[in-house]
């Protein structure tokens, strides 16, 4: 894109920050903000809620200042009409509250690295709360207080599709345990597409794939552009995640004259009458292994 | 050190942490488990170890130990300890400083068993007898050459392969994460980190042939280390987010080339055409081949960023980020244009030079770079109570700075020299995205409406700009709190600029002929044969034959999920529907559509607190439609060469499962059970008297499809029954059974050499599995 034609939408972006700015004054919104309150002691609280008490004060949410108040509120009142006439007094309860304000109080202290950029990702503009995911008392996760033992329990209660791909043959070590959706996806974010943890895909993939960062002497335009013109990254039927299977994947493209556009049906395949090796085991790839790219000098066709 | 030694390590550990907690905010839990497995497996399929490991006998599957003391926290965990997939993690800090690390194993097993006439001498060296070789080679070049065909050559290494090496193959993946967090105030963090990555085993090396007709199937020795340091800073104030961080991330493989015989040659020799070797056509070709495995590289990645709160009561963000990256590769050595002693400008005029000679390359290596460079602002406010508005700028720019290199020619199989001038070509690219979304509150409705424009910019394919524009609505209905329904819709066309279609194919050929590529060739201009040709694809004046990348193509994208949570909401009933559409809809060749459906409908329980149940049900389906042409030595121009390829994927899956406590404190019992089917059938179509249906009449049989192109079945059922018998300790029984079926239209089952091909065959396949475990548990 020449420079005149990236002011376009530059221009979009600050013309929407200048009129929104300046509008914004009469709109009022509450932002959460942590108030001083008087000192009380947790082991009040502990005495009717110490099961909640005993597992927030496990975790770093056990070191805040304010104790319960942080996210509770003021809990003078609460206290007191629980002392005077022994029923509790009114305190915020984050279980009723609606998703923006749940929000707002835990974005008072979290809105910053993974999550300083919540406002107006996917998921907030779906109403999603952070305790959607996350629970403060109940957690089950031995990391980031999730509602679930693992992150993908969570994700494909809205992602189904997701938890149906992980469970084919084909598949990254989500169901296993050794990889999260969080490896690759920032659930907080709003800035990249589709909530990945790079710039961009291909940079992603190469993460854990660095040996085909290259650069290569003979590379293979789309696998330098975007791995997931070939590989589904979520689970496949087809080996090595493709998207489809080889040959066939490979004819998408390559339609050339004799191997290339010739027809390789049941006839050839691995129970078939005539089999070839150009469409069983690693088909395409029996030969043109440097798929995503080669540095042999007599490989421009991408083999050895 | 075995699982029990090393729980009594942990408990060293937990009594070294220091005397119990002195202070009500200090605290130190844990926990141990320790148990006994029994497996029972049918087959030696990799499939059930795929990515993990299940030990018979002693195990530990998990500690973990963590606490306070004053403002010190410490948090050790480990699972699965000595096993292939052990995992460590330890978190030691306070608010000023914090080290975190982790050491995980992740193994993938690829398939067992593999049969290959060749022995690993040295790491990355391939061989077999050279008697055995000779013997090959005599017998071959000895018998009539119209006689050698694959009944000949499966009969000479049949007893051979019987006494052939097994090899598993088989790659561990080792993996370090040291990190310290550094938070001198509230506002300032920094974070230095070092990763390390051994990846050791072997995989599957496709690509070590000698001719179309003489591929040699190896396992590929990996021995890879990837390495980063990292250096992130932050600073948070009122105002905002302002962030730094520059990683140095490098890549280096300990094995530069693999080396493999040829099993039928023991002294090398050119041949006319590699084609064949060796089969009647041709006998010759070298008596071992290289192969340049992945070379080391490195990356430079730097980035800044901030995100402003411009305005707090609206709630208004504006989020830049720019990162600027370095990618080279200008270490490994080329190996040389071929093994193969024979090419020589004596023996086979066409070539140059010697070969073999790694002097006669252009360049010792390659001076690979690749600079990128993206920037990215966001913005989002609330400018009204029930209004928020979004919009995305993204640009992401790569800039190739390879040098590019000419070749006078190649070796084809390091059997004979090609006289075919080569060029490298550096492709990069240029991608921007802007995207914005209005959404309006009405009460119990929220409505969103968008639009998103995706432009790249290529250089050295067929079309120098391809630019995507959709429109997007959402919304989500709320019917008090037991009803939530959330859809979205999206509408896209793509089209594209600047096609010069024949690059697609030329672009690394320094004297480009006739496009050989259906999709090459070009609209006009072309000679008369060209011209007949692109009549019949039977689409007017507008190019049809583009690759699928780049193709014009519309999108449609429908997805919608409710979830019900009827009465005291102890219930939760969810159906969700996603459909995805692409259609290449002015394509002739190539890949025509590609459709995605899926339902699913899941719900859960938990009528108290001793009781939980759960049950989903998901199926979906994938149509892709395809068209080729068979050709010959010319493309050909009949549309009776065509050929179709419809892909239908249906798949079943459900699972169920529930927990319950039979009686609280002391008996509990865990239930899950997984299934998952898929149907996969390629139907296949091509007219009657094209080539590919009178390639198979003399076979005796007709165009024929795949039925059984991808089709799986997994079975996996789960079960725990627990005893508290004390405060601290659990006694738990339980176990697993699995079943995986597949059959798969590319995999060979027990046939290591077929017409053409020596391949490992590893096992991969179906098994049956049953694990039963007693665990004891101890909490403190």
């Amino acid at each position: 894109m020449s420079g005149h034609r990236m002011v376009v939408p530059l221009a979009v972006l600050g013309f929407l920050a200048v009129g929104v700015v300046s509008r914004g004054q009469t709109v009022a919104v509450t932002a959460p903000k942590p108030e001083t309150h008087a000192a009380f002691d947790v082991a009040d609280c502990k005495t009717c809620h110490e099961e909640a008490v005993t597992a927030v004060q496990r975790t770093r949410h056990g070191g805040l200042e304010q104790q319960c108040a942080s996210c509770h509120g003021p809990l003078d009142e609460h206290l007191k009409s629980n002392l005077e006439k022994g029923e509790p007094g009114p305190v915020i309860k984050l279980s009723k509250a609606s998703a923006g304000d749940i929000n707002k109080t835990c974005l008072g202290c979290h809105e910053k690295a993974n999550q300083a950029n919540w406002a107006g990702s996917t998921h907030d503009r779906r109403k999603l709360a952070c305790t959607s995911c996350h629970s403060i008392h109940e957690y089950k996760s031995d990391h980031a207080q999730l509602k679930t033992a693992r992150d993908s329990e969570n994700c494909f209660t809205c992602h189904p599709a997701m938890r149906a791909k992980s469970l084919r043959t084909s598949h990254h070590p989500l169901r296993e345990g050794k990889i999260e959706c969080a490896s690759c996806h920032n659930p907080h974010d709003s800035t990249r597409p589709k909530m990945i943890k790079a710039e961009w895909t291909t940079e992603l993939c190469l993460g854990c794939h660095t040996e085909k960062r290259g650069p290569f002497l003979w590379e293979h335009a789309p696998v330098r552009e975007n791995c997931v013109l070939c590989h589904d990254p979520h689970g496949s039927n087809h080996d090595k995640l493709l998207v489809a299977k080889l040959p066939f994947l490979c004819q998408r493209c390559h339609l050339n004259t004799r191997h290339p556009g010739t027809l390789y049906d049941g006839t050839n395949s691995a129970s078939g009458v005539n089999i070839t090796n150009r469409a069983v085991e690693h088909a395409c790839k029996n030969c043109h292994q440097n798929v995503h790219g080669g540095n042999a000098p007599s490989g421009p066709y991408l083999g050895r | 050190m075995k699982p029990t030694l090393f729980i009594a390590a942990i408990v060293t550990l937990a009594a070294a942490t220091g005397p119990l907690p002195a202070t009500a905010e200090d605290f130190q839990t844990g926990e141990v488990n320790l148990g006994v497995n029994q497996l029972n497996v049918d087959t030696d399929s990799s499939k059930f170890l795929e990515y993990r490991d299940v030990p018979s006998g002693v195990v530990a599957p998990y500690f973990r130990l963590f606490g306070q003391k004053g403002d010190f926290r410490y948090d050790f965990l480990g699972s699965n300890i000595r096993q292939d997939d052990q995992r460590y993690r330890v978190k030691l800090g306070n608010d000023k400083i914090r080290v975190e690390g982790d050491y995980n194993e992740i193994p993938h097993r690829f398939g067992n068993d593999g049969h290959t006439l060749l022995q690993e001498t040295s790491e990355g060296v391939w061989q077999l007898s050279n008697t055995l070789q000779g013997a090959f080679q005599g017998a071959i070049t000895a018998a009539p050459r119209p006689s050698v065909n694959y009944a000949f050559l499966s009969k000479l290494v049949g007893p051979s392969l019987d006494a052939a090496n097994h090899v598993d193959l088989k790659l561990e993946r080792e993996r370090g994460n040291v990190a310290v967090r550094l938070t001198p105030t509230k506002a300032f963090d920094v974070r230095v980190t070092y990763f390390h990555e051994r990846r050791v085993g072997d995989r599957s090396a496709s690509g070590t042939s000698f001719g179309f007709g003489n591929v040699v199937e190896l396992p590929e020795t990996v021995h890879y280390v990837t390495q980063d340091f990292g250096a992130e800073a932050q600073y948070n104030g009122s105002w905002g987010v302002v962030r730094a961080g520059l990683h140095y991330n490098w890549f280096n493989n300990g094995i530069e080339s693999l080396s493999f015989d040829n099993p039928f040659r023991v002294t090398d020799s050119t041949d006319a055409s590699a084609y064949t070797a060796p089969g009647s056509g041709s006998i010759g070709g070298p008596s071992h081949g290289l192969m340049a495995l992945p070379p080391d590289n490195k990356a430079w990645v730097g980035n800044v960023g901030a995100t402003f709160k411009l305005h707090e009561p609206t709630r208004t963000r504006l989020n830049v980020d720019a990162s600027y990256g370095d990618f080279t590769q200008d270490q490994s050595p080329f190996i040389p244009y071929t093994t193969n002693t024979a090419i020589t400008p004596t023996s086979n005029p066409a070539a140059p030079f010697v070969a073999a000679n790694p002097a006669n390359l252009p360049a010792q290596h390659l001076d690979g770079k690749i600079k990128r460079t993206s920037f990215a602002a966001t913005f989002t406010s609330r400018p009204a109570d029930k209004l928020s508005v979004n919009a995305r700028f993204r640009l992401y720019e790569t800039t190739n700075d390879t040098t590019r290199l000419s070749f006078p020619g190649y070796t084809r199989f390091d059997g004979v020299w090609e006289a075919i001038p080569r060029i490298s070509v550096p492709y990069d690219y240029k991608n921007q995205r802007f995207d914005a979304t209005a959404n309006y509150d009405f009460g119990e409705v929220t409505l969103e409406a968008g639009y998103r424009h995706t432009g790249f910019d290529r250089s050295y394919r067929e079309t120098e700009k391809t630019k995507e524009n959709a429109f997007v609505a959402a919304a989500i209905l709320r019917g008090g709190s037991w009803a939530l329904l959330r859809a979205s819709y999206e509408k896209g066309t793509r089209g594209y600029e600047g096609l010069e279609i024949e690059r697609s194919e030329d672009g690394s050929q320094v004297k480009p002929g006739a496009p050989a590529n259906l999709l090459a060739i070009p609209a006009e201009g072309g000679g008369p044969v060209i011209e007949k040709t692109y009549a019949s694809f039977g689409c007017g004046g507008s190019p049809c034959n583009i690759r699928f990348d780049q193709a014009h193509k519309k999108v449609d994208k429908i997805g919608a999920n409710l979830q019900l949570t009827p009465g005291n909401g102890n219930a939760t009933f969810a159906v969700g529907y996603f459909r995805t559409n692409d259609d290449y809809d002015q394509s002739r060749y190539g890949l025509l559509s590609a459709k995605y459906d899926t339902v699913t409908v899941e719900a859960d329980w938990s009528p108290g607190e001793k009781t939980s149940v759960y049950a989903f049900y998901t199926y979906e389906k994938q149509v892709d439609a395809q068209r080729g042409r068979q050709s010959g030595a010319a493309v050909s121009f009949t549309t009776l060469d065509d050929w179709t390829s419809n892909v239908n994927d249906k798949t079943n899956s459900f699972g169920a499962g529930g927990k319950f406590t039979l009686k609280p404190e002391k008996w509990y019992l865990d239930l899950f059970g997984r299934y998952q089917e898929v149907n996969g059938n390629n139907d296949i179509a091509s007219p009657t008297g094209g080539a590919p249906e009178l390639a198979r009449r003399p076979l005796k049989v007709g165009i024929t499809g795949i039925p059984a192109y991808d089709d799986t079945k997994i079975w996996t059922l789960n079960a725990e029954l627990r005893y508290q018998f004390a405060k601290a300790w659990t006694f738990g029984l339980g176990g697993f059974y699995e079943e995986y079926t597949i059959s798969d239209s590319n995999s060979l089952v027990n046939q290591h050499y077929v017409p053409g091909s020596f391949f490992l065959v590893a096992n991969d396949g179906d098994y049956k599995a049953k694990v039963g475990y007693v665990r004891v548990s101890y909490r403190w």
